[in-house]
């Protein structure tokens, strides 16, 4: 159960995130919804903790992880696996070695060093591969791929982190229609057939429609809605979105 | 007087004055490289009779040490000029393990002292100048006078050099190495911070892969002068080459000048174009390697 | 993560290569390199007689040098430093002028564009390459010997080996030039010397401006060491102070040096922005 409780954050004198009060229950797959800039991706941030909050409290399972330091934040951060807009992979590194970058906090740190990884981890990682339909383009250079294909190795990284929860941040917001289906559809299936809570920023109101049951409208900050998809009407998406829906 | 002609005659007033302007600026430039040269020269100890005496003494001088070699007796000449072959060579081989040896060195210093004095990894602005001023200092300070005091300290010989250039490299890569990490994009880093990675996993899993190729580049083109630094760290007794050449040119040994000197320069050649060819190896592995995906992405 | 059954290792193993286990031969690849590597380092630090236990008692006297620095002197030399340092400046100067001087005519005759003639650029430039091939502080040797002991030496030295380096970064400016405007002169009517005077003059001017600065900058670093073998300048006091040990004299030697380098340093990326900006 992951618990935001008049969770805040500024920038300068803007309110990016305005005391957001949330639950969220194991295996939920939750699509926060907005226009850009409304404080979606801050919100994501703000959970992993890439964000320091400047108020509020953050506490999973009973456990406050707005406070945590050092060891227990970077185990807390292997928790809640983020997944990028721009994918965030290392050009440069081979497919399983970006994967195997999720398994690095949960070993040695020589093994980071060498990048010596055990096989039961690289194992691990081409499992996740395989399970996302890339186990062949393993050995490529990330560069290599299309932008799908590397949003799902994103997701591979995700997953071998062992996580209890995926934030994923406009995670097909770069991609043409054909990957963000391949996209959504393994974010789904991982929550579905995994039981991963997963909490998804989506600026466009269809995708939400299509995979989630329950919305989480924000503008300016603030929730403004919570609740099921069916009751999303009218109204309530003109109080998030604004005068013109989008 | 038509109208014509008045815009002749204004766009030439116009065009005097910019010229006007212009030559004043070329004046007073001028006038102030005069003065300069006047004071350098001056300075410089330059006069007249001192270039006129000077340069004939020049081309005597190459006369003397170039070889006595003729077609005739090849052979014999050659192994007259080079008498003392086996002696230099091995000098020689000395002047590129002196070079080696401090590259790696520096770099190594270099490269762990690069990711502190970089500004976007973490470690703080105060840390950041304090590794920058430290590199800094090691660059500006010649390799020479660090070999002056590292002969004191750790005596005669290789050492001394191996130190000397060492901390020079360190200095020049490491201000080099910081500034190629700062070209590293913040969100690929972000991308294993999230992963719950410590600030040293973050390093080597985000920015080495990213930098390496670069990093490898520059300590070629490193290598490449601190071949030429080696070979004149033996001027005050570090090791290699400088020690003998420095005694052939003060004694005007005039046959071994121009041998030792031949020997140098085909060394250092040799050195340049291999680290070239594996420099370009290095560029177009790369340019190979432009994304396919770029623009679908 | 519950860790995978040896099965399921074997059968991911089995259909995707050099996953599970890495392909032995990259994997030896890499290995042989860096044992390699390491060997070589190894066996050259141990022929130049490197050692930890060399390195550490040297590492005390060098701090025992460090102690003595403290506080830096001059004994009543400060005017003779300034002096040297003034014709270290010298030196870089006049070494620099004389280079940008020698080598724009030099330049042309390297550039491609303006003498087609092989066989003198080639040689001209193989000629370059030997003067690039040797430390400054070698010419410098060889011109005390034959000017004598001095600054006239330094500046022979600089402005002999900036040469090499400096007439073939002209020749590939040159050579880098615009070659319509060259194509224009020459259909109005100009010869190869007005072409080369106004057509690529005005287009490489400013990267010989800024090249020479950059020279100056760097000749004024290694002005101040010119000294060490007699060629004048502040490196001669240095040297001499280090030689008989007084440590005090030599640091407040250095501690000159070094905002003076650093006061060139500013000065000339300031005209460098100066000379191409305009």
């Amino acid at each position: 159960m992951l618990e935001l409780c008049s969770l805040s954050r500024s920038f300068a004198d803007v309110r990016a995130v305005d005391a957001v009060s949330l639950s969220v229950a194991p295996g939920e797959f939750v699509g926060v919804i907005g226009r850009s800039g409304a404080g979606k991706s801050t919100l994501l941030r703000l959970i992993n903790r890439l964000v320091e909050p400047t108020g509020g409290e953050i506490r999973f399972d009973g456990e406050t992880v707005s406070g945590l330091r050092g060891r227990s934040l970077r185990d807390w951060r292997r928790r809640s696996a983020m997944i990028f807009q721009q994918f965030n992979l290392i050009d440069r590194l081979s497919v399983l070695d970006n994967v195997l970058v999720g398994r690095a906090a949960s070993l040695p740190r020589w093994r980071s060093w060498t990048m010596a990884w055990p096989p039961a981890d690289r194992a691990v990682a081409i499992e996740a591969l395989d399970r996302l339909g890339i186990a062949d383009l393993a050995l490529k250079r990330a560069d290599q791929l299309s932008g799908g294909q590397q949003q799902r190795v994103a997701i591979a990284r995700a997953l071998v982190q062992n996580p209890q929860l995926i934030l994923a941040d406009e995670p097909v917001a770069s991609l043409d229609p054909h990957s963000t289906k391949l996209v959504m559809d393994s974010l789904a299936r991982i929550n579905r057939e995994d039981g991963l809570t997963v909490l998804v920023n989506l600026h466009h109101l269809e995708l939400a429609r299509e995979y989630c049951r329950r919305v989480v409208g924000v503008a300016a900050g603030r929730v403004v809605f919570d609740g099921a998809i069916d009751d999303l009407d009218a109204e309530a998406i003109r109080t998030i979105y604004g005068a013109a829906p989008q | 007087m038509t109208a014509a002609s008045g815009t002749v005659a204004r766009i030439e007033a116009l065009r005097s004055a910019e010229m006007r302007r212009k030559r004043g600026w070329t004046l007073l430039f001028g006038a102030i490289l005069a003065l300069l040269v006047a004071l350098s020269a001056y300075q410089g100890e330059v006069s007249w009779s001192k270039l006129v005496n000077g340069l004939p003494r020049l081309g005597t001088y190459i006369g003397r040490i170039l070889p006595d070699l003729s077609l005739r007796s090849l052979g014999p000449d050659l192994a007259d000029w080079m008498w003392n072959l086996p002696t230099w060579l091995s000098l020689l081989f000395d002047t590129l393990l002196i070079a080696f040896v401090s590259t790696v060195m520096g770099a190594v210093i270099g490269f762990f002292l690069s990711f502190p004095a970089t500004r976007n990894l973490g470690f703080g602005p105060v840390t950041a100048q304090v590794v920058r001023r430290f590199l800094e200092l090691l660059r500006t300070v010649p390799e020479l006078v660090f070999a002056l005091f590292f002969v004191f300290a750790f005596g005669l010989g290789p050492m001394a050099g191996v130190l000397a250039i060492t901390l020079h490299t360190a200095g020049v890569l490491g201000k080099m190495f910081a500034e190629i990490n700062e070209t590293v994009s913040d969100r690929s880093l972000e991308g294993i911070v999230a992963a719950g990675a410590t600030r040293d996993q973050v390093i080597r899993l985000g920015v080495v892969p990213q930098v390496a190729p670069a990093f490898i580049s520059y300590v070629l083109l490193r290598f490449e002068i601190n071949v030429r630094a080696a070979s004149v760290i033996g001027f005050v007794g570090a090791g290699g080459i400088g020690q003998e050449l420095m005694f052939v040119i003060n004694q005007f040994i005039y046959h071994d000048i121009s041998a030792i000197l031949a020997l140098l320069i085909l060394t250092v050649a040799l050195v340049d174009i291999v680290s070239e060819a594996i420099r370009h190896r290095i560029i177009s592995s790369e340019v190979a390697h432009v994304p396919a995906a770029a623009s679908q992405a | 993560m519950s860790p995978l059954p040896q099965a399921r290792l074997e059968a991911l193993h089995a259909r995707y290569r050099g996953t599970v286990y890495p392909l032995p031969g990259p994997l030896w690849r890499g290995r042989l390199f860096w044992i390699g590597f390491t060997a070589c380092f190894l066996a050259a630090s141990a022929h130049l007689g490197l050692s930890p236990l060399r390195f550490w008692a040297g590492l005390g006297d060098l701090g025992i040098i460090a102690g003595q620095m403290w506080p830096p002197t001059h004994k009543g030399f400060l005017p003779e430093y300034l002096g040297a340092l003034g014709e270290t400046l010298a030196i870089a100067f006049l070494g620099t002028l004389a280079a940008s001087l020698i080598s724009l005519p030099l330049g042309f005759l390297g550039a491609r564009n303006v003498i087609p003639n092989w066989l003198i650029h080639f040689s001209l430039r193989r000629g370059l390459d030997v003067v690039r091939g040797v430390d400054v502080l070698v010419w410098a040797l060889i011109f005390v010997s034959v000017v004598g002991l001095g600054p006239f030496a330094g500046i022979l030295a600089i402005a002999f080996n900036d040469t090499g380096v400096l007439a073939k970064i002209y020749a590939e400016a040159i050579e880098n030039a615009d070659r319509k405007a060259s194509e224009a002169v020459r259909a109005a009517g100009g010869d190869e010397a007005d072409v080369a005077r106004l057509a690529i003059l005005p287009q490489v001017f400013p990267v010989l401006i800024s090249n020479s600065l950059y020279f100056f900058e760097a000749n004024t670093r290694s002005a101040t060491i010119l000294g060490v073998v007699g060629a004048g300048g502040i490196g001669y006091f240095l040297a001499d102070r280090i030689r008989v040990s007084a440590w005090s004299d030599a640091a407040f030697i250095i501690l000159l040096i070094l905002p003076t380098v650093a006061m060139i340093d500013v000065l000339s990326r300031w005209l460098r922005r100066l000379a191409l900006g305009r």
